[in-house]
């Protein structure tokens, strides 16, 4: 259950997110060429984008947020061990995560109160910001296939510098960016798949979908190199190879959601947008998938390859980093039920929400 | 004492310039709901569409601020897990659930705020009506939560006041019978422990917090039993067998069954400074915004002659008269009789050096006798000693708080009595003064809790990180938080008060 309620709001987080380091970059874009060629098409898509993303970003953050306190509810230890350790990554990505959500109300409330430059500038900061705060929580999933970087003098700490030239980060990271502008394509491609420029948005998703799906060859091959146990887990079974926790069948069921984005995306190409829904839908379920199989693959581990860590140092954190051995008195019946009660009518709240704003 | 002589002085002041921001922030999303809903229901009631408009100018002033008010928060969170991530762990283990709880309100909040704003007009009056009120309630919902934990920060549950050369204070803990039975009672007795009975939990006991902190202090700097306080307070027959236990497993053996004993929902909440500590947070939030509004609606009339301006301005005028009177003579009060009563240490600190007519009035408020036998400044033990620098902080907040109020009750006299009320750009110093007022209010909260935080359980030092920033890196971090939220103050004023 605690594995599921993670995956539940780490999931939407994702997806969200995704969708708001797109937008940040796509509509100070699309404006700007809205107000240069007097398009009054591209002007409303890209308004009606930005109050989209205006009016649910937050709803990001509060996803964010449920997944660092449940981590914290179920595995304090862990949170404790990674405060200690982790200062820079995180702290970057924290003050980016400010800057992003100032710029953001910047732009969105100054939409017809700045001149055109200065408010494209306000946007490049919003777009600017969205993509570096990934960049730290990136070089920490890095960290967990691999802690490279991982210092013990003079006392235990991460060397962020060497943090980042960590192998499964240096490709990670500018998957996620490519997989976000895939995303962001696909569903602008999908909510004005009537509009002229849709096949435009189709273009962009299918060649971010092309980028993305060899960076992800890439990743993979580096998983098979520094993470094994967690290649082992998505790719053993085709390899003939026993995964001790087998989650291809996540991997495949992710596939076919991307192969019905390129169909859907051709199709609209040739002028039939009757896929499109599909194509939206399969887009963000790629990418809640795509998630859940780089964090899960690597369970009951937080970090997935401990063989670079002192022997004695990985023996004293082994029940630190078990995901199977959370905190006793977080794991009740009725907590579960108390989370249920309140996360069922929360999110139903939030489609509501998200509906209203959609609707006009 | 030095209030820097405390360890981590530079962290501890770039926490407070985070947390304070946030706050600053997030007082907003506490009090401009309320004003709005009333402001709507108003409307509903008169269909005087003024009410509509003050309802809708109040909406966009808390979701405004709100974007920013979230990032702080999340940098909040951050900053309390890299900064003090082995306090943040023991909130996780031992006392989660309202930390977990208050996601919920924080998703009620980040849902039903958004939906007040963006759903008027595209849903039944009454409807959005309500979704006001579940803005509201995921606001004070959240409040509740947080304060819940900084009240156990304050005066944890179990804290035992008394004698300090009876050890106190003591904490009472349920140590499991299986634990109780590998300790030598006697050497505990002698250093202060008190057997205070058996439960089918374990044996009940209260704990001097000298040796609970240093047992805290063991636990986080990775000790194992043979190396650590509790060692010595072992039997004999054990000594080997557990030598090399980690005593953090002893800890939280000992502190899970405790929470468990005392209810693991419930344990923050049983604080005994909760009450009034969570009243008090709500009204501030109130205060200054009504204060806010008050100044704004001035400055609107001032700058642009409008009915609607009128009429904000009485209405947040009598908002802010009766949000202040209820904060000092009620909550305020509440709050100064719970600190005096669990927080010793802090309320004599606050009365050290004042005259006697301001001591004997404090203790008439406090204890309902002015010649009552207190614990004094020079009583407290010196390493439970907290900075003097409170006691200023203290009466500057009263002062100001008091001279806030003398000003509403000018203005509604004036607009009210008179029938002429004052329209000035000065008036924006009333939500300044505000702001400053709640915050040194968390500053002697927080300040004066020194040197623990949490109290009786954990230091400052035993809290902290083990990777600081350097004072630079963290003054760094300091400047970039204020320049964004100097960024915002002109954003409200640009995209509010002057449109």
């Amino acid at each position: 259950m605690i594995l599921t309620f993670l995956a539940l709001v780490f999931g939407l987080h994702i997806v969200m997110v995704n969708l708001g380091i797109g937008l940040s970059g796509t509509v100070p874009f699309l404006k700007r060429k809205a107000e240069i060629e007097g398009n009054e098409e591209i002007m409303r898509i890209a308004r009606k984008s930005m109050k989209f993303y205006a009016a649910t970003y937050a709803l990001a953050g509060v996803f964010g947020t449920a997944f660092t306190v449940f981590l914290l509810s179920f595995y304090p230890s862990f949170i404790g061990l990674a405060g200690n350790i982790a200062l820079v990554p995180f702290a970057l990505s924290v003050c980016m995560i400010v800057l992003h959500f100032l710029s953001l109300t910047l732009y969105w409330y100054g939409w017809d109160k700045f001149n055109s430059e200065r408010h494209f500038i306000v946007g490049l900061v919003m777009f600017i910001s969205a993509l570096l705060i990934p960049l730290g929580f990136r070089a920490i999933f890095g960290f967990l296939n691999v802690p490279i970087g991982l210092e013990l003098t003079p006392k235990v700490h991460i060397d962020t510098l060497k943090a980042l030239t960590n192998p499964t980060f240096l490709v990670l990271y500018p998957k996620s960016i490519t997989a976000s502008f895939a995303l962001t394509f696909v569903i602008l491609a999908t909510a004005f798949r009537k509009s002229e420029y849709s096949k435009s948005f189709a273009k962009l998703g299918l060649a971010f979908l092309i980028l993305t799906s060899i960076l992800g060859i890439a990743y993979a091959e580096t998983l098979e190199s520094y993470a094994n146990y967690k290649f082992t887990n998505v790719f053993g079974v085709f390899y003939g190879v026993k995964p001790e926790n087998d989650v291809s069948y996540v991997f495949i069921i992710k596939m076919v959601f991307l192969a019905i984005q390129f169909i859907a995306l051709m199709a609209l190409l040739r002028g039939k947008d009757k896929l499109m829904p599909l194509a939206g839908f399969s887009a963000l379920a790629t990418v809640y998938l795509g998630e859940m199989l780089n964090a899960f693959s690597q369970y009951p581990l937080f970090i997935a390859n401990t063989s670079v860590i002192p022997k004695e140092i990985a023996n004293a954190l082994a029940d630190v980093i078990n995901m199977a051995k959370p905190n006793p008195i977080a794991t009740m019946e009725s907590l579960y039920a108390v989370t249920l009660a309140f996360l069922i009518p929360l999110i139903a709240s939030a489609c509501v929400l998200i509906y209203l704003i959609v609707r006009d | 004492m030095d209030w820097a002589s405390y360890p981590a002085f530079s962290d501890r002041v770039l926490s407070m310039i985070g947390i304070e921001i946030h706050w600053l922030i997030l007082q907003y999303v506490l009090g401009l709901p309320l004003m709005a809903v009333i402001a709507e229901a108003i409307y509903l009631k008169t269909k005087d569409e003024r009410w509509k408009k003050i309802a809708k100018t109040l909406a966009k002033g808390f979701v405004i601020v709100f974007a920013v008010g979230a990032g702080m928060g999340t940098a909040s969170e951050f900053g309390l897990i890299l900064l003090w991530p082995n306090l943040t762990e023991i909130a996780g283990k031992y006392i989660y659930f309202p930390l977990y709880a208050e996601i919920f309100a924080f998703m009620m909040e980040v849902i039903f705020v958004y939906m007040f704003y963006y759903a008027w007009d595209k849903i039944p009056d009454k409807a959005h009506l309500i979704v006001g009120i579940l803005a509201l309630t995921g606001a004070w919902f959240s409040a509740t939560m947080i304060v819940s934990v900084n009240s156990y920060m304050q005066a944890p549950t179990g804290i035992m006041v008394g004698d300090y050369s009876m050890g106190y204070p003591k904490l009472m803990l349920v140590v499991p019978y299986k634990i109780a039975s590998a300790l030598n009672v006697s050497a505990l007795q002698s250093a202060g422990m008190d057997i205070l009975g058996t439960s089918k939990d374990g044996v009940v006991v209260a704990l001097p917090c000298s040796i609970v902190k240093a047992i805290v202090a063991d636990a986080f700097s990775g000790k194992v039993i043979k190396d650590s306080v509790l060692y010595g307070v072992l039997n004999d027959s054990v000594k080997g067998a557990l030598a090399n236990v980690s005593v953090k497993s002893v800890l939280d053996a000992i502190v899970w069954n405790t929470v468990k004993h005392v209810g693991v929902y419930t344990v923050t909440f049983q604080s005994p400074v909760f009450g009034a500590s969570v009243m008090h947070a709500i009204m501030a939030g109130v205060v200054v915004s009504a204060f806010t509004v008050l100044a704004s609606y001035g400055l609107s009339y001032w700058r642009r002659k409008s009915d609607t301006a009128v009429l904000g301005y009485r209405y947040a005028l009598i908002f802010a008269l009766i949000a202040i009177v209820l904060q000092g003579f009620v909550v305020g009060h509440e709050m100064g009789v719970a600190v005096a009563e669990w927080n010793r240490e802090k309320f004599a600190t606050i009365l050290h050096g004042s005259p006697e007519f301001l001591k004997k009035m404090e203790l008439t408020l406090a204890y309902g006798n002015p010649n009552v036998d207190y614990v004094r400044y020079e009583d407290i033990p010196n390493w439970l000693k907290p900075p003097l620098i409170i006691h200023d902080l203290y009466y500057l907040k009263v002062g100001l708080a008091i001279l806030l109020g003398l000003v509403a009750l000018a203005l509604t006299y004036q607009t009210f009595v008179r029938k002429r009320p004052i329209y000035s750009p000065y008036l924006i110093a009333l939500p300044v003064v505000a702001q400053i007022v709640s915050f040194l209010g968390w500053a002697v909260r927080e300040m004066g809790r020194k040197p623990w935080t949490v109290y009786g359980i954990m230091d400052v030092k035993t809290a902290h990180t083990m990777n600081p920033p350097s004072p630079a890196l963290a003054g760094l971090f300091a400047l970039y938080f204020v320049v964004l939220l100097s960024v915002l103050i002109y954003a409200v004023y640009r995209f509010l008060w002057r449109c």
